[in-house]
């Protein structure tokens, strides 16, 4: 190999090595925004604040809980941590719920109650 | 109260969007594509756009009643969603007037959402005693399940193209 095959090689490493940097930072950058649109990488010991405003999250003895059944209300801007998720499905609708404590109190909300749902 | 409103906004937004580009790109789709099921037990693209005037119609009902009521009893139409599809023969029905009726349905449920009374957002929806949904998680979550149908019809028409 002479002196200009040699540097010539030494682009194509240079450049191959770049791009595949640049792949992997999108491929890592498209992945986190899709975890922080749809939260499924939510888990236990996560924070998540609650943020509705005017109506106050419910804190229900299960997820989807009956009207008036529901524990307390929590008020915007509360932090609290996951203890548990779980699926809350009924006909079409479908959404995840987080096992959290407020006050002492054990209980869940809704993701749509909290930063984790579509930012 | 601006935050509710902000995100809701948002949700009236994405409808909006979503069915103008759902418009634009499956409006001159040809009746076999419309037709095909991609198994036996799946639904057509005509009977999943069918479905979803099923889910408009039904949270139609649901997003004005639940401005008039802090507690509504209203029967649930998903786990019968099937029979919906089928006794409304969507699968012979014209796709131009499905599409359109679809859309309008759409905006209408998206001017409904913008212009929600937030104090009724707390209102609840009762499938049965034990169980209850709040207007907003309504209005939020339909924008999701209307998103994954969408998503299905692009996977119907991509497996259609494999073939």
């Amino acid at each position: 190999m002479d002196a200009q095959q040699a540097t010539t090689q030494r682009h194509i490493n240079q450049y191959g090595f770049i791009w595949t940097g640049l792949l992997f930072t999108l491929i890592i950058l498209f992945t986190n925004i899709g975890s922080a649109v749809y939260a499924n990488d939510v888990k236990q010991g996560d924070h998540l604040t609650i943020v509705t405003p005017g109506t106050e999250a419910r804190l229900c003895p299960q997820p989807g809980c009956g009207p008036d059944q529901h524990i307390t209300r929590i008020p915007q801007g509360t932090v609290l941590t996951v203890q548990n998720t779980e699926i809350f499905e009924i006909g079409t609708f479908k959404v995840k719920w987080f096992a959290v404590v407020y006050q002492n109190q054990h209980g869940w909300v809704s993701i749509y109650d909290t930063d984790q749902a579509k930012k | 109260m601006n935050q509710i409103t902000d995100k809701l906004i948002e949700v009236a937004i994405q409808i909006e969007q979503a069915v103008d580009a759902a418009m634009e790109r499956w409006r001159d789709l040809p009746e076999s594509t419309l037709r095909f099921r991609p198994a036996e037990d799946a639904w057509s693209i005509k009977e999943i756009v069918g479905h979803l005037i099923d889910s408009a119609s039904n949270n139609h009902q649901r997003f004005v009643r639940l401005q008039l009521t802090e507690s509504l009893v209203f029967p649930d139409y998903g786990q019968d969603n099937i029979h919906w599809v089928r006794i409304q023969n969507y699968q012979d029905q014209t796709w131009s007037e499905l599409l359109v009726l679809w859309q309008y349905f759409n905006m209408q449920l998206a001017y409904i959402i913008r212009s929600v009374d937030p104090s009724c957002l707390s209102h609840v929806w009762q499938a049965d005693p034990q169980t209850s949904v709040t207007l907003f998680d309504l209005m939020t979550d339909y924008n999701r399940h209307l998103k994954a149908h969408l998503e299905q019809i692009e996977d119907t028409l991509n497996a259609m193209n494999e073939r």
